[in-house]
């Protein structure tokens, strides 16, 4: 197996837009041109079988639940973390969507009034959406602080309370939402429920967008939430658009960016194990040849293909890799090149290790061949999280149930409570919250499942025949 | 009679060593199809889905990979392999076969042809001579169905050869599941179909990317209605069954539709 080297500005080629953005790395793509991370046949059938003994093998204690570091080295503290790995910037984020969308509307890619976002969860979409409120749709060229000083150019429409209501109830809905201005619908999910009663706002509000009679908008809407509702209406056309997958080009250039921020080098990230090179990815001449000849890990590449190409997951385990210097630096370290050993030159550069996703514990799924589990984590999917009373009403189980089930899964950490609207993909926890996270059941709390249990989440749905998304 | 078959010869040079060998051979071939068969249904039933499917098929093929490899390993160990050996001693167990035990011998041969046609496979959800259940176990001679009534019944093999076999999954774990609902005529049929469809697919054990489908005819004593949708495993079919049919007796009478008390056979 060959080792990658990630090259700065080798994002891609192809027709998407806004793909020389670091904030959003190859740009929106239409949902057709999506491709999973690749990754070497080993890995994949390592991993295949590490997920059925898991399936058989697992008991479920907290003990045993918990990330517990296997390795020798310190892991960062929350302080460190805002440092080399923070969420990024919603703002930024949220203005290289709304350019991205221009471009392609300049570039007549995009026709439709109503662009439709499809993303899978964790990709921090709908938190950027939230921002386009403050995202003026302004020239390409405008600096951020004049964009923000200008008047905002989308206004944002909120669920109502209840989603429960006949067709003429939500028609007349819509007609009291402002769809005469530029509006944003930050997470479509968040507009019905999987309940006879619960699908008559989305009913209607496709219903307008495919007949061009909803204004201007843009619709961010869960990969999941989009399953559903191609599978129920399989002959409409959206046209939807989604953020490219993070390959591993574009998770080299979207974290090297993250850890860029608000300092003046690059921060060296290297293996644990046998010291090649994560980040600084390779510079690129003006002429496409590398300056320096690094040997460089191929990490990324396999983040890229376990996180699923989803910047928030891949950014969750990269967390969770990340090691703080050592005491001693490793024999390989010493003996490596000046140019190769950031431990000699650390006080310029800040630097810090990774361990192979190999060695991580990861969130498994606990072992149970009843389906309540399966019911729960697709209800939380579908929905992108819900408080108690809404999975008891999408999932038909009664609370005792109900309140069980979450409580396994919080013990394992596939699924977390959602305080005060953090966005777990992204935002770090704050201190006072590290022993609160994931254990109150509040009735008001909404559940949502945790990017780090994403991928095993995911892999049991479809092991259990429940409907699961195409990315 | 067993000189004319020339099996006097062909066991004539069997030792004791020889008898023993061949024995250990066929209890540790027994041993292998014991834990086979105990522990892969253990191991399916934690697994659930597909893997669930693909291992219990590979039971009883297993099984007859055993078998071979056994009778491969024995034979020779008993008789010299030569042509005339062979010949008298298959000759003389498809004679004994052949009159003593044809029934087992016609299942057991059904059984092969079981193992290589597939009409059923462990997981399967089949309907044989009117006994609907799952197969639990496919043996040698027969297939173990147990019903949703935890009855275990046992089915022939050879029922393959004349009895038509129903096969709702087919080695898959895509089972189509209908409900019906018998109504009262006259009234809004586009919206009947409409809110079964929506009862489909709002349930949420529904596979929603598999048809969801609402089909009607016209019965002398109303409309029928058969909600047609998968869901998620085989095994939640009853319950699936059930709750659609509440969740769209609760929608009909919503809409004022209702139900036939007593269905009447037309002339």
């Amino acid at each position: 197996m060959g080792k990658q080297k990630p090259k700065q500005g080798a994002a891609d080629s192809d027709s998407s837009s806004g793909n020389d953005n670091p904030v959003l790395p190859g740009g929106l793509i239409p949902i057709e041109e999506w491709t999973r991370a690749e990754t070497s046949v080993r890995r994949t059938l390592m991993g295949g079988l590490k997920h059925w003994v898991d399936q058989l093998g697992a008991t479920i204690s907290r003990q045993e639940d918990a990330f517990e570091s296997i390795d020798s080295l310190p892991e960062l503290s929350n302080e460190q973390l805002h440092g080399i790995a923070p969420g990024p910037d919603r703002k930024e984020h949220a203005q290289a969507v709304v350019d991205a969308i221009r471009t392609l509307r300049e570039q007549g890619k995009c026709q439709r009034p109503v662009v439709l976002l499809v993303a899978p969860p964790f990709s921090g979409v709908s938190r950027a959406l939230r921002c386009f409120p403050d995202c003026p749709i302004g020239a390409k060229t405008a600096s951020v602080h004049e964009r923000d000083s200008a008047a905002s150019a989308y206004q944002l429409i909120l669920p109502p309370d209840n989603l429960l209501m006949s067709e003429d109830a939500a028609r007349e809905w819509w007609l009291q939402q402002p769809l005469d201005k530029p509006w944003v619908i930050s997470e479509l999910a968040a507009f019905w429920r999987r309940h006879r009663s619960g699908l008559a706002l989305v009913q209607e509000l496709l219903r307008r967008v495919a007949q061009n009679s909803a204004g201007e908008g843009v619709i961010g809407c869960s990969s999941w939430c989009w399953q559903f509702w191609t599978n129920y209406y399989p002959d409409a056309q959206f046209a939807p658009w989604m953020p490219a997958p993070m390959t591993t080009e574009r998770l080299g250039i979207w974290l090297q960016q993250l850890a860029c921020h608000g300092r003046d080098n690059v921060p060296a990230v290297r293996m644990a194990t046998d010291g090649l090179n994560v980040l600084p990815l390779e510079p690129e001449e003006a002429d496409g040849k590398t300056r320096k000849k690094r040997k460089h890990s191929d990490f990324l590449r396999n983040l890229a293909a376990d996180s699923r190409g989803i910047p928030g997951v891949a950014l969750s385990i990269w967390r969770r890799a990340l090691r703080a210097r050592p005491e001693a630096d490793s024999e390989a370290a010493a003996n490596d090149s000046d140019e190769q050993a950031p431990a000699k030159n650390h006080k310029k550069h800040a630097y810090c290790w990774v361990v192979p996703l190999d060695q991580l514990s990861l969130p498994a799924m606990p072992v149970s061949s009843e389906r309540n589990l399966g019911l729960v984590l697709h209800a939380l999917l579908l929905h992108d999280g819900l408080t108690i009373a809404g999975l008891e009403l999408v999932t038909d189980m009664p609370e005792p149930d109900l309140s069980l089930a979450l409580a396994r899964l919080a013990r394992a950490d596939i699924i977390g409570c959602d305080k005060e609207g953090q966005d777990a993909a992204f935002d770090l926890p704050r201190p006072e919250q590290q022993s609160l996270v994931y254990q109150e059941m509040s009735p008001d709390a909404s559940w949502r499942v945790t990017p780090l249990g994403y991928p095993c989440v995911r892999r049991h749905l479809q092991n259990r025949g429940f409907p699961i998304d195409s990315f | 009679m067993m000189e004319d078959l020339g099996l006097k010869d062909a066991l004539g040079s069997i030792t004791f060593g020889a008898l023993w060998q061949a024995l250990m051979l066929i209890v540790m071939a027994s041993l292998l199809i014991w834990a086979l068969q105990s522990v892969f249904p253990r191991i399916a039933a934690k697994l659930g889905g597909k893997p669930r499917l693909y291992l219990l098929a590979s039971v009883p093929l297993l099984r007859l990979v055993i078998i071979v490899a056994t009778m491969i390993l024995v034979v020779p160990i008993l008789v010299k392999p030569s042509f005339e050996n062979m010949v008298a001693i298959f000759g003389a167990l498809a004679l004994a076969l052949g009159f003593a035990f044809k029934d087992y011998a016609n299942s057991l041969i059904a059984g092969i042809v079981t193992l290589y046609e597939m009409p059923y496979r462990p997981g399967d959800w089949i309907e044989i001579d009117g006994q609907y259940g799952e197969v639990r176990a496919i043996g040698t001679r027969a297939a173990e169905l147990i019903t949703p009534d935890d009855t275990v019944i046992v089915v022939p093999h050879s029922k393959l050869w004349n009895s038509l076999i129903a096969n709702g999954n087919d080695g898959t774990d895509h089972l189509m599941c209908v409900a019906e609902f018998h109504l009262q005529p006259h009234h809004n049929m586009a919206k009947v179909m409409t809110l079964l469809r929506t009862v489909a697919f709002t349930h949420p054990l529904t596979k929603t990317w598999k048809p969801v489908l609402v089909v009607v005819s016209n019965k002398p004593w109303g409309m029928v209605y058969r909600l047609k949708a998968y869901p998620v495993e085989p095994s939640a079919q009853f319950r699936f069954i059930s709750e659609l049919t509440a969740t769209g007796a609760q929608v009909m009478a919503t809409e004022g539709v209702g139900f036939v008390s007593a269905p009447v056979t037309g002339n």
